[in-house]
This record gives C-alpha cells, sequence and structure tokens, in this order.
C-alpha cells in the first residue's frame, strides 16, 4: 500500500504557503499582513494560499508596497520554504517569486 | 534684546504646539499599527522616545522661563528618549537587515566616528566638570543615533525603502545638524532660546509628524469589510 506523506494531501502545500506569507509579513506587523492581504484581493481576487498558483501577483503587491525592498520579504518567505522545496509546486512558486 | 524675548516666546510656543501634535500623532499611530511585530514594537519605542522629549522639552522650557541655569532631569529624559529612538531604528530597519551589508555599517560608523571627532575638536571640549561630560555625552548621543538614520537614507537612495519611511530617518538628521548647532553656537557663548539653530529641531519634529501621517496612509486599515478579512468566516 503506498503512503502518502502529509504534504502531499490536497490543500497542504497552498496552506504551506499562505502560512509562510502571513508568517513574513506578520513579523513586520499586523497592519503591514492586512494591508498585503487587502491590496492582494482588491486587484487579482485572490488570497495567500492562491498565491501558490499565481506568485506573480504576491510579488507585484509587495513591489507595490515596499518598492524594492520587497526582497527582503521574498528572502524570508524564502527561508521558511526552503525545506520543503523538493516539492515541485513549492519549488515552481519560489522560482515564481525570485525571478 | 526685545528681538530676542520675541524669538524665545515663538521658539517656546512652536515647540509646545509641534510636539505635543507629534505625541498625539504618535500615539493614535500605536492603535492603529498595534504592537505586533517588529515594526509593531518599533513603533511604541518611537512613541516612547518622543513622549520622553515632550517632558524634556516642557522641563528646559520652564528652566528657561524660571531663569534656572542648574542641571536637570531634562538630561535624563533626553538621553531617554535617544535610547528610545535607537531601538525604533534598528527594529524598523531589521526587516530590510538582508539588504544592509557590513561593509554599509562599517563605512557609516567610520564616517560617524569622523564627524564626531570633528565637532569635539571645534567646540575644544574638555572632559573635566560633570556639566561638560554631560555636554559631550549630546554628541555622542547623536552620533549614535546617526548609525540608524544613515542607514535608513542609504536604503531610500537605493530605492529600498519609501520615502514616507525614510522621513524618520530624514528628521534624525534635522535632529542631529540642531544638536550639532547647539553645541558649537552654547561653546561659543551665543547660544539663546529662539536662535536661529532652534529651527532644525522644529523641522525635525514637523518631519516626524509627516512620517507618521505618511505611515498611517501606507498601512491604512480603515476597511475591515474588505472579504480578505473575512477570512476565518470563509475556512
Amino acid at each position: 500500500m503506498m503512503i502518502k506523506r502529509v504534504d502531499d494531501l490536497p490543500g497542504v502545500k497552498d496552506a504551506l504557503v499562505s502560512l509562510s506569507i502571513e508568517r513574513s509579513l506578520y513579523e513586520i506587523s499586523e497592519a503591514v499582513c492586512e494591508n498585503v492581504g487587502n491590496k492582494l484581493y482588491k486587484k487579482y481576487k485572490c488570497y495567500f494560499h492562491d498565491c501558490l498558483e499565481h506568485p506573480d501577483y504576491l510579488v507585484d503587491v509587495l513591489k507595490q508596497v515596499f518598492g524594492d525592498g520587497y526582497i527582503s520579504i521574498v528572502n524570508n518567505i524564502n527561508k521558511k520554504l526552503e525545506e520543503f522545496s523538493y516539492q515541485d509546486q513549492i519549488k515552481e512558486f519560489l522560482l515564481g517569486i525570485n525571478k | 534684546m526685545i528681538a530676542h524675548s520675541y524669538a524665545e516666546l515663538w521658539s517656546n510656543t512652536l515647540n509646545l504646539v509641534i510636539t505635543s501634535i507629534l505625541l498625539v500623532a504618535c500615539i493614535v499611530n500605536n492603535f492603529k499599527m498595534g504592537s505586533r511585530g517588529k515594526h509593531g514594537r518599533a513603533w511604541i519605542c518611537f512613541t516612547l522616545a518622543i513622549a520622553m522629549w515632550w517632558i524634556a522639552e516642557r522641563i528646559w522650557t520652564l528652566n528657561e522661563l524660571t531663569n534656572t541655569d542648574t542641571l536637570s532631569y531634562a538630561d535624563l529624559f533626553w538621553f531617554g528618549g535617544y535610547g528610545f529612538y535607537f531601538i525604533f531604528g534598528v527594529m524598523y530597519l531589521m526587516p530590510f537587515a538582508s539588504q544592509i551589508s557590513r561593509k554599509n555599517i562599517m563605512t557609516v560608523s567610520l564616517f560617524v566616528l569622523v564627524v564626531l571627532i570633528l565637532m569635539l575638536y571645534t567646540t575644544k571640549s574638555h572632559l573635566v566638570t560633570f556639566e561638560e561630560i554631560l555636554h559631550i555625552s549630546y554628541p555622542v548621543a547623536d552620533s549614535v543615533m546617526l548609525i540608524p538614520s544613515i542607514l535608513g537614507i542609504i536604503l531610500f537612495f537605493k530605492g529600498r525603502i519609501k520615502f514616507s519611511v525614510s522621513l524618520f530617518f530624514i528628521g534624525m538628521l534635522s535632529f542631529v545638524i540642531a544638536d550639532y548647532g547647539f553645541m558649537y553656537f552654547d561653546s561659543i557663548g551665543e547660544y539663546y532660546t529662539g536662535h536661529i539653530v532652534d529651527i532644525p529641531y522644529l523641522l525635525a519634529y514637523s518631519i516626524f509628524i509627516s512620517g507618521i501621517i505618511a505611515n498611517l496612509n501606507t498601512w491604512n486599515r480603515i476597511n475591515k469589510n474588505m472579504p480578505f478579512n473575512d477570512q476565518d468566516a470563509m475556512r
């Protein structure tokens, strides 16, 4: 019988991405997290967990909010997700935000 | 002489008005930004710094009005404010730490050290009496404040932080210039309340107010009805 890994279960990767984005922003402040989330929703009708499919949306909003300083946030997300980067989808997401 | 008394009156009044507006703006900003995260804690430190400077300014004004020329608790509050401002500067820049290289920190520290030595040489400072030690402590504290401020301004010119953020560092730069100016004119016995060197102080406080207003606009959280804020209910 094939055993499924927890991170192979549906929705887990989205949750991982969502959590790492939220935590990276919360580390700055609650207001920053809400602001980025609201802008993401307003412009793309998208939540943090949808960013797994659309890393470009996240990068665009981060650039809009932080200017070139968005790189620091991206670096922080990279650190949080690098241990899961063996997963193709996560790897693609990381490549997407680091473009 | 009349001009001096007018200058003193205006300087004291403007100082009271501007610093009070700043203190209120800081408190409002704390409520809006919350206390979580590095920036949340940084804003608390900023408000504490401003509150301490507000008290120091009032003690200073009281001493001026009553012609008290002795050392006062104002110095204690000034230095307390410097401490909190430094913590604010470091915590605020922390999320952008990956953008600041060690080389940058070393270069800025070296530059600040040269400025400090030049300042102490120009004012011919000595470390004999307690009062002289206290007077020298100000440019030393100012120099320490310059380090995060210059790093912040460098980040702004590199495009790594927004102009609204850099206002806090530009304000501090103005504050330090004012302090150096005060120290110089005081050392040659030409300083009086309302002296032209008081203008950069008022300018610094005004720049801080602009920074707070810009910050409130940038991180506006007024729209609580945005669907993003309703995620818990959607799960």
